[in-house]
């Protein structure tokens, strides 16, 4: 997958010096920022959005999180995500899977040592629509996801915000709300024959038939797929119109 | 301002105030007499953990309630807490843990929140009242024995409360992984021979230079139970972790970049006056990304 960028600007470099003060550039390929990310965010459901270094005392108090952590960012893209990858490297995201019993991909870690998941990679042009930069990718990327961690070691739930279905159930609720575009399409469907379920994902996109909405789930759970899963069912049900 | 000036404002404003105070009397009263109702009598139930210790801060608390039965009682420790468990779940929504009952704290906006009230159910050992059994949901024993008043004693004797405080408001605020008993005994076993207790910063000093030096093999025994080895509530990867935190303080202290106030600043995560060093407010007028993951 291609990066969006491999430099970063002089901008860049002044936002960074301005919201993540702890944090370091370390020129080089590839480029690193290290250190602490401080943040101060508050979800705002109500009104669909968030605020970050919030003033005076938002509520209700308890969608405001003030936290750090130690993280390393690499201006390096993965096999599913061209952004650059991010690790957690204080061990507080590993202490909670060690301690919860949970598996990395319940707090969307590729792995113990991340990197971190941080958003569908259908999603990311829509978070970032005028390209790649620090600012946006830090506000609306990482911050969320690092508060996502906090709120869920505190509430022992995800973030209010909710998360995908792991895997191409995921992927395909993510193209669910997605505008219609062939890249996208494209993308989708690779993303999707990655999955060990990609022969039923085939059978029935390639079928002649529509697609039912009380099909087992492809999850595996005896549900209509349309219920358990339903906005993965639109998804599909999407796609299959889009490659008509 | 000094740093002892410093320290002591941190420590004045980690008091509770009344209203605060009120509502865990308040809800002390309505999980008394929700017990009450079926238990009437029996149970002798009062404030237990921090609010019995006298070492709660404002920034991280919850009210612990014992609720301990007479050692006549012909219920064995299993029913009992189950019988409170039953009793507390018509009313609340009930956490089991290991020997607690834990009541979630339900906001108005339907979140559950961290404040909570845990409910000790246990038996008295004999007529004197004073040890008590509790009962383990968990692990391989069935009961512990533990006393409160030894655990008051215990704390008020070693001259550290303010320390120890101190030290919770670190733990809270650096999220370091240890549990407040743990800590508790550390800070009294750090300043044990200590002439200067009352000397807020360098008793953290010490406990910051204890923490980085002996936690990782630490043995610590409850002081009302030698058979009880608190410290093997601390896994390996929280000593580090642990460890690692009293280093990053004992760094900031050491350093010369700052003047002393800051430091201790710094330590405590204080940015009271240092609002502008994350920038300006920015309002993102749409939803966060939902995560997802491949499997």
């Amino acid at each position: 997958m291609v990066l969006f960028i491999d430099k970063i600007t002089d901008k860049d470099r002044a936002w960074l010096r301005s919201y993540c003060p702890k944090l370091k550039i370390i020129e080089g390929d590839p480029l690193i920022i290290v250190g602490t990310l401080s943040f101060d965010m508050f979800y705002d459901g109500n009104n669909s959005q968030y605020v970050l270094n919030p003033e005076g005392n938002p509520q209700p108090e308890n969608m405001r999180i003030r936290d750090e952590y130690e993280i390393d960012i690499t201006f390096k893209g993965s096999d599913f995500s061209s952004l650059p990858q991010v690790r957690e490297t204080g061990g507080r995201i590993r202490n909670i899977i060690e301690k919860r019993k949970l598996a990395p991909k319940d707090l969307h870690l590729y792995s113990e040592s991340g990197p971190a998941c941080l958003c569908s990679p259908l999603d990311e042009e829509k978070h970032l629509p005028k390209g790649f930069c620090i600012s946006d990718y830090f506000s609306t990327l990482v911050i969320p996801f690092f508060y996502a961690q906090s709120y869920y070691e505190k509430y022992n739930k995800w973030a209010p915000w909710g998360d995908y279905s792991h895997g191409a159930l995921g992927i395909l609720e993510s193209y669910a709300t997605n505008e219609n575009s062939k890249t996208l399409t494209q993308k989708c469907i690779q993303l999707i024959k990655r999955d060990n379920k990609w022969a039923i994902y085939n059978k029935l996109l390639e079928s002649n038939d529509d697609l039912k909405e009380h099909l087992p789930c492809i999850c595996g759970l005896p549900i209509k797929f349309g219920y358990c899963h339903p906005l993965a069912c639109s998804g599909l049900l999407k796609l299959k119109n889009d490659i008509k | 301002m000094t740093p002892k000036e410093y320290l002591e404002n941190i420590l004045k404003g980690q008091q509770l105030n009344k209203k605060e105070l009120e509502a865990l009397s308040d809800h002390r009263e309505e999980v008394e007499s929700t017990l009450r109702e079926k238990y009437s009598n029996e149970p002798s139930i009062k404030y237990g953990g921090s609010k019995a210790k006298d070492t709660m801060i404002r920034e991280s608390y919850d009210l612990d309630i014992i609720c301990y039965f007479p050692n006549e009682t012909d219920n064995s420790l299993k029913d009992i807490y189950d019988g409170v468990q039953n009793c507390l779940a018509s009313k609340y929504l009930v956490d089991p843990k290991t020997s607690a009952l834990r009541i979630m704290h339900i906001d108005e906006n339907k979140i559950r929140t961290d404040y909570h009230i845990d409910v000790v159910p246990g038996k008295y050992t004999d007529e004197s009242k004073s040890d008590a059994f509790l009962y383990l949901a968990k692990g391989e024993n069935q009961r512990i024995k533990t006393n409160l008043d030894v655990h008051i004693e215990h704390i008020s004797k070693s001259g550290c409360r303010d320390a120890i405080k101190l030290a919770k408001l670190w733990k809270t605020r650096n999220n370091i992984p240890i549990k407040t008993f743990v800590l508790e005994l550390m800070v009294i076993q750090s300043l044990k021979n200590s002439q200067h207790k009352d000397d807020l910063e360098m008793s953290l000093t010490k406990l910051f230079n204890v923490l980085h030096e002996d936690v990782i093999a630490v043995q610590l025994i409850d002081p009302a139970n030698t058979n009880n080895v608190v410290s093997d509530l601390l896994s390996e990867s929280d000593r580090v972790l642990i460890a690692s935190g009293a280093q990053n303080s004992i760094d900031i202290l050491n350093s010369e970049n700052y003047d002393d106030v800051t430091k201790w600043r710094m330590i405590f995560k204080d940015n009271a006056d240092d609002k502008t060093s994350l920038g300006p407010t920015i309002i993102i007028k749409k939803e966060p990304p939902k995560q997802w993951c491949y499997l």
